[in-house]
């Protein structure tokens, strides 16, 4: 189906996001889009808009329970039989998918602030990146369980070298969080007050590649691997 | 976007899904999952298949939940999208090998949507429903059939007996003044 007259209408974007939202076209058009999607992100934004604007009709669909076999197959699937091990071992394969993530916690950096909500919270996310650098992680802190969790998205540790996570508030002295383990996910319990005072949106936190064992200083001595705004969420 | 009391809690359980924390995404799946199978289950009118579907669903919110924050969605609205995508897109392939409309099928709808009020907050749907009103009767239904059922372009038009242009010009002209009329 070509309709290129209407595709060059001012309206021509937010129109197509509307059909592919609603799931109208042709196979061929709706998989064209899928992949616009993945890497435009305006259009993405118009096609969320979309399904917004559209979700009250899904309360036509009727909620209907599940046999639990299905959440078990869905586990297998998943997890595989490997439930035992810890939950950020689960699949290496999945964490080779994600490290191709790395460009997604970019746009997530780069488009959190557009959807910041007004409303107070006590969560707060950073997407730690940085120009050069592979290393990426996604950061995600709580003031009611008091920890910060480190989502490992992307780069491999270094030999012979530590992470070392930080904090900092504009251009105030960075405080540490420690070393962490590098190149996997983790969860760093915050349990200075100083550094609880630190967790608002002024500040930013980041990772240093450092000697083993942390910083000797006290301070970062080497090349920042990532760093992020913690933002509302 | 809604202001209904789910979105903190299923907000806060899919970021935590991005963390890849297990406990939250059981919990996800305890809260959602009658809502999404009901999701497939409309679409795909078997029960079989939505079972496998819903699976697949869950598998793209584990993968994919990360993305939620960037879409600025409330997060029952980005769930059953995707819900509804892939839905939409097994009922596309078992269409392409069956080749020909089950029209027994499309007819066997639930004719009264229950009081299911948790995904959608109350003034939103009036909103939308009033704004369906002022579109004429036949591209309403265009619409629903399209959200709820999985219609294409091609289903509709056979439906409604015009060409698929022609029903794309109606569709298109009733997605925009739908847009207007929710903006007064």
């Amino acid at each position: 189906m070509s309709d290129a007259d209407m595709d060059h209408e001012p309206d021509g974007d937010d129109i197509l996001a509307a059909e592919f939202a609603l799931g109208v076209l042709s196979d061929d058009e709706q998989a064209a889009l899928a992949r616009r999607v993945e890497t435009d992100a305006p259009f993405a934004r118009l096609v969320a808009e979309w399904e917004e604007r559209l979700s009250p009709l899904s309360e036509g669909f009727l909620p209907a329970d599940l046999p639990p076999a299905i959440k078990r197959a869905l586990d297998l699937r998943l997890f595989g039989a490997a439930q035992a091990r810890p939950w950020f071992w689960s699949s290496l394969a999945l964490w080779r998918g994600l490290a191709g993530a790395a460009t997604l916690a970019f746009v997530l950096a780069m488009a959190l602030p557009v959807f910041r909500p007004a409303v107070p919270s006590d969560r707060l996310a950073a997407s730690l990146t940085a120009e050069g650098s592979s290393v990426t992680y996604l950061v995600l802190y709580d003031s009611a369980t008091g920890s910060v969790s480190l989502a490992h998205m992307s780069g491999d540790p270094v030999e012979g070298r530590d992470f070392q996570l930080w904090i900092a508030r504009g251009a105030e002295a960075p405080v540490s969080l420690g070393v962490i383990p590098a190149g996997v996910s983790t969860r760093v319990p915050v349990t200075s007050d100083q550094i609880r005072a630190l967790m608002t949106t002024a500040a930013h936190m980041a990772i240093s590649l450092e000697p083993p064992g942390g910083s000797p200083t006290g301070q970062p001595t080497g090349p920042v691997l990532a760093v992020g705004d913690l933002l509302d969420i | 976007m809604t202001s209904d009391s789910v979105r903190p809690e299923i907000t806060d359980l899919i970021l935590r899904v991005a963390l890849r924390d297990r406990v939250a995404f059981d919990r996800l799946y305890a809260a959602t999952s009658a809502k999404l199978f009901g999701t497939c289950l409309r679409i795909l009118k078997d029960r079989a298949e939505a079972e496998d579907v819903v699976q697949e669903v869950f598998i793209g919110i584990w993968l994919k939940a990360d993305r939620f924050a960037v879409t600025g969605q409330s997060p029952m609205s980005w769930l059953i999208a995707i819900a509804r995508n892939r839905a939409i897109d097994r009922l596309r392939m078992r269409r392409g090998v069956l080749t020909a409309l089950d029209d027994d099928a499309i007819e066997v709808r639930d004719p009264t949507p229950g009081p299911e009020a948790q995904a959608v907050a109350a003034g939103e749907r009036r909103a939308l429903d009033g704004c369906l009103d002022e579109l004429e009767a036949g591209r309403a239904d265009a619409v629903r059939a399209a959200y709820l059922d999985g219609d294409s372009y091609a289903d509709l038009a056979a439906r409604h007996a015009v060409p698929l242009n022609t029903m794309r010009t109606w569709l298109r002209r009733s997605l925009m003044r739908l847009k207007e009329c929710l903006q007064r």
